[in-house]
């Protein structure tokens, strides 16, 4: 008997872990909005409308497009990191910009000063890298997103120029669902108690 | 004992502080000797015959340019003024292609070894289409090149010269926006090929032309002057008709008793203006030689009373010249441009007049500077008067509107019958009395945008692309973009054209030494005056001048050891603890150009306006090649340079010009990769011996920083 009691100390434990630690990465790209300038063959890399100080200035939010994901039958996210690039391979620099995801709700990166190098250039031309992991508050509010395997990314631009972003990239940490963790518990203690009145 | 020590060491070290202060930061070391760089497809090349007029076109000639394919490689001539970005040995590269008497157009093309090999990538901003043989009226190659781009604020731009006599270190730089990236990979989306300044071909919601001239349509009538002895018939056209909605247009002051200096000389002149064709405007038609409106009396030569040309120093100032009428009933934020030519004899200043009310003689009021023609007159083209953006009110929504296009004393003269007009053409730089008898005024592209709402508070031109920037002064180009900044800031050249006759003699350059077997050719002095200064911009068409840096080079030497003139597309290196590196083309009197292409030469400073110049003509990086001479400041026999270069001997591909230098700093940052451009000494040759076997060249080679790490 004692071998099939560690057995399932073991399961349920491992069963434990599995709630706070994921067991696959689910990295997407978005699929762009229109008004994307970077047209194919690039499809990697977001470039927006030029706007200046005589033409009609964009409405705010502009759309930069939307990552779409599955999220495995069973399982949930339990993390998630947003990241990308200021500027992207053909033009090293964005105007200046924040970036959004949630319908404007969580801010994931900034752009905010004229002299910052993610607007003015870096001096060895390379690109101003940033990256935003979601809080769990963040994980609470965008699980109606995930659930329908879809979040909006949105970007609100505040000067001169057009909004830049290179390779922008969605990385959501899944595991199982606490239900199932309890169902693999049950079967197995049901399993253990047939054993043992055998 | 320990005291005096001390004081010894301190007295050391204040000693040796001034000589740390200024210390040079970087020595370079050539690691590879200079080699031509090649080029997988593109345009013709020099190595694909020695006769353009019949391999630069298909068909023996006559069909179209030939393009490359990628797996054609040849060397990478004639393409010159590099400028080139990225990093490592990754580099995107813009090139100003310019086939001798044929063409002039941007390049683009990549290269993955640091720019020892080329891949074609586009042609753009192309001159012309034609072949050397259909003998174009836009196939010379003063065309668009120096190109240099900058990148802030998610946008890219692009500058470049506008090398057409009538603009050249003139105009501003055209500079249009980068969108770089469409299907195929290309960098220069926005950049039609085949094309220059023309009209505008779309305009913004709401905005329209709705009143101009082109005068393609338009034609001249023999009409019979009874007034002259012997009823003379001229074909002429006094009142061109629109060629676009609703104007009059008619000649001022043409018809006058003035007495004119043929010979013998001629009283009296006809308005006699008419139709003809001129080189150079906007008007895209018929490959842009098209009709233009030339406005004159009836006869540049002696004739009898009333034939004369028309033009004349008796008239009173702003008598002289055009009207155009435009009602512009339904328009509104009203912009007036236009294209002016002047004959090499013609008025040399131009004043714009509008009047808000036509049927007042009086009304006219100047608008707008005085505009000024190119020494030797030609095209100054697309002169654009915002009257909105002037703050004048009673323009728009007004049947009655007006403006002139006028004769203007020259502000600069002060010889005799000062203040009066002048010629065109000026002599050793400077303005003389016009003639009282030849030249005249040509307008084409006559042309009024408006508004249809006062709601619309833009330009009816405002997304026009491209655009020419303004701020910059009498640019040759830009040398270099400070990476980093913004507004950004930019050192540029700007070169004044037979600037210095004004001069004391003792500092104007004489004709260049003819020193064989290098430097074997009879060449004139140059007068032009290169001075690079510093400028910032916020929007990439808008510059603030911030005045001249000191240290690269001095206007007045003629020390052939020193720097006079400093040319464009240079490279700026970051070094370390804030401070900068500036390769830069350097020239001095010997080579009897202004481009600057005797040597490479290689400065420093901290602060972008002070200079010190570490690498120059008698040291430099890369350099024509060493002869003797008689330098014309001491008089001495001078060996330049007295340094072997840094790259080492003079090879022939380079001996004729070196400049354009381009430095890409490796991946570890140990070095850089210095492409530049060079010429055979036989393209200075005169006439039929003037060799056009390898001009423009680009060419590398590899620099250490001695152990000092760039950032």
């Amino acid at each position: 008997m004692k071998p099939l009691r560690y057995f399932l100390l073991a399961c349920l434990a491992m069963g434990c872990a599995s709630l706070a630690q994921a067991d696959i990465d689910i990295v997407v790209a978005p699929t762009f909005d229109s008004s994307n300038q970077a047209a194919p063959p690039d499809t990697t890399d977001y470039e927006g409308n030029f706007y200046d100080f005589v033409s009609t200035f964009p409405p705010n939010p502009i759309t930069i497009g939307t990552f779409d994901f599955t999220i495995p039958t069973g399982k949930y996210v339990v993390g998630g990191t947003i990241s990308g690039t200021f500027g992207d391979v053909n033009i090293p620099v964005t105007a200046l910009t924040d970036l959004f995801v949630l319908d404007g709700a969580i801010q994931v990166a900034a752009c905010d000063s004229f002299t910052d190098p993610c607007a003015a250039g870096t001096i060895d031309g390379s690109l101003v890298s940033w990256s935003y992991t979601f809080t769990a508050n963040d994980l609470k509010n965008l699980a109606s997103d995930f659930a329908a395997g879809s979040l909006d990314f949105t970007a609100n631009q505040n000067s001169f120029g057009a909004v830049v972003v290179g390779t922008p990239s969605l990385d959501l940490q899944v595991a199982p669902e606490p239900s199932s963790i309890v169902t693999l518990a049950g079967a197995l203690l049901a399993f253990a108690t047939w054993r043992r009145r055998k | 004992m320990k005291n005096t020590l001390v004081l010894f060491a301190a007295l050391a070290l204040s000693v040796a502080a001034p000589s740390l202060v200024n210390a040079q930061i970087v020595t370079w070391t050539a690691t590879s000797s200079p080699v031509q760089s090649t080029l997988a497809g593109g345009p013709w090349t020099l190595s694909q015959g020695p006769d353009p007029t019949t391999t630069y076109c298909t068909a023996g000639g006559t069909g179209v340019p030939i393009v490359n394919p990628s797996t054609t490689v040849n060397t990478m001539n004639p393409f010159y003024f590099p400028f080139v970005t990225g990093s490592g040995n990754n580099l995107q590269g813009y090139f100003d292609y310019r086939p001798d008497a044929i063409d002039e157009a941007i390049i683009a093309a990549s290269s993955k070894d640091g720019g020892l090999t080329w891949t074609f990538q586009q042609q753009v901003a192309s001159l012309s289409a034609d072949c050397p043989t259909s003998d174009p009226a836009a196939g010379n190659d003063d065309g668009e090149g120096h190109p240099h781009t900058i990148s802030f604020l998610g946008t890219t731009w692009l500058y470049l010269l506008d090398r057409r006599n009538d603009y050249v270190d003139d105009a501003g730089l055209i500079v249009q926006r980068l969108t770089p990236n469409i299907p195929g990979g290309q960098p220069l989306k926005p950049v039609a090929a085949g094309t220059t300044f023309t009209p505008p071909v779309s305009l913004p919601a709401g905005a329209s032309l709705f009143a101009g001239w082109d005068f393609n349509l338009d034609s001249n009538t023999s009409v019979t002057f009874k007034n002259i002895t012997g009823s003379p018939k001229f074909k002429i056209n006094n009142s061109p008709a629109t060629s676009i909605g609703t104007g009059t247009a008619t000649p001022l002051g043409m018809t006058n008793p003035y007495t004119y200096s043929t010979s013998p000389v001629t009283v009296g002149s006809n308005a006699g203006s008419d139709i003809t064709t001129t080189e150079g405007s906007t008007d895209p038609n018929s490959d842009f030689t098209s009709n233009s409106w030339r406005v004159r009396g009836l006869n540049n030569a002696a004739g009898p009373a009333g034939e004369g040309n028309g033009w004349n120093t008796a008239a009173p100032q702003y008598t002289q010249g055009a009207e155009f009428d435009v009602p512009t009933t339904g328009h509104y934020h009203v912009v007036f441009q236009y294209d002016w030519y002047v004959t090499a004899q013609g008025f040399r200043d131009l004043q714009a007049q509008y009047n808000t009310n036509i049927s007042n003689a009086s009304g006219w009021t100047n608008v707008g500077p005085i505009q000024v023609t190119p020494d030797g007159g030609g095209f100054v083209n697309q002169i654009t008067v915002d009257f909105t953006a002037l703050g004048i009110t009673g323009v728009d929504n007004n049947p009655n509107f007006g403006v002139r296009l006028v004769g203007a004393y020259d502000p600069t003269y002060t010889g005799p019958g000062a203040p009066t007009y002048t010629g065109a053409s000026l002599t050793n730089g400077q303005p003389t009395l016009y003639n009282n008898n030849s030249g005249n005024w040509r307008f084409d592209e006559m042309n009024f945008f408006g508004n249809n709402s006062p709601s619309i508070i833009t330009s009816p031109i405002s997304t026009v692309t491209p655009t020419r920037t303004t701020g910059l002064l009498n640019p040759d180009g830009i040398l270099a973009v400070v990476p980093g900044t913004y507004p950004v800031k930019v050192l540029y050249i700007q070169k004044q054209v037979e600037g210095d006759y004004s001069f004391p003699t003792a500092q104007q350059c004489a004709d260049p030494p003819v020193v064989p077997p290098f430097y074997p050719y009879s060449l004139s002095a140059n007068h032009d005056i290169a001075t690079v200064r510093l400028a910032t911009t916020a929007n990439g068409v808008n510059f603030t001048d911030l005045g001249p840096v000191t240290g690269l080079n001095d206007s007045t030497t003629v020390s052939y050891t020193g720097i006079r003139y400093v040319s464009p597309n240079g490279a700026l290196v970051p070094l370390p603890n804030g401070n900068w590196g500036l390769f830069f083309g350097a020239g001095n009197c010997i080579d009897g150009d202004s481009d600057s292409f005797h040597a490479i030469a290689y400065a420093e400073s901290s602060d972008l306006a002070n200079w010190t110049v570490y690498n120059g003509i008698n040291n430099p990086i890369v350099s024509r090649p060493t002869a003797t001479f008689t330098d014309q400041a001491t008089g001495n026999l001078l060996t330049i340079p007295a340094t072997p270069p840094v790259v080492g001997a003079t090879q022939a591909w380079f001996a004729g010009r070196v400049y354009a230098p381009n430095a890409i700093v490796n991946s570890n940052g140990s070095g850089v990769s210095l492409i530049f451009d060079g010429y055979d000494q036989g393209y200075a040759a005169k006439g039929a011996n003037k060799d056009l076997s390898s001009y423009r060249n680009v060419g590398q080679v590899f620099l250490s920083s001695g152990g000092v790490v760039l950032p």
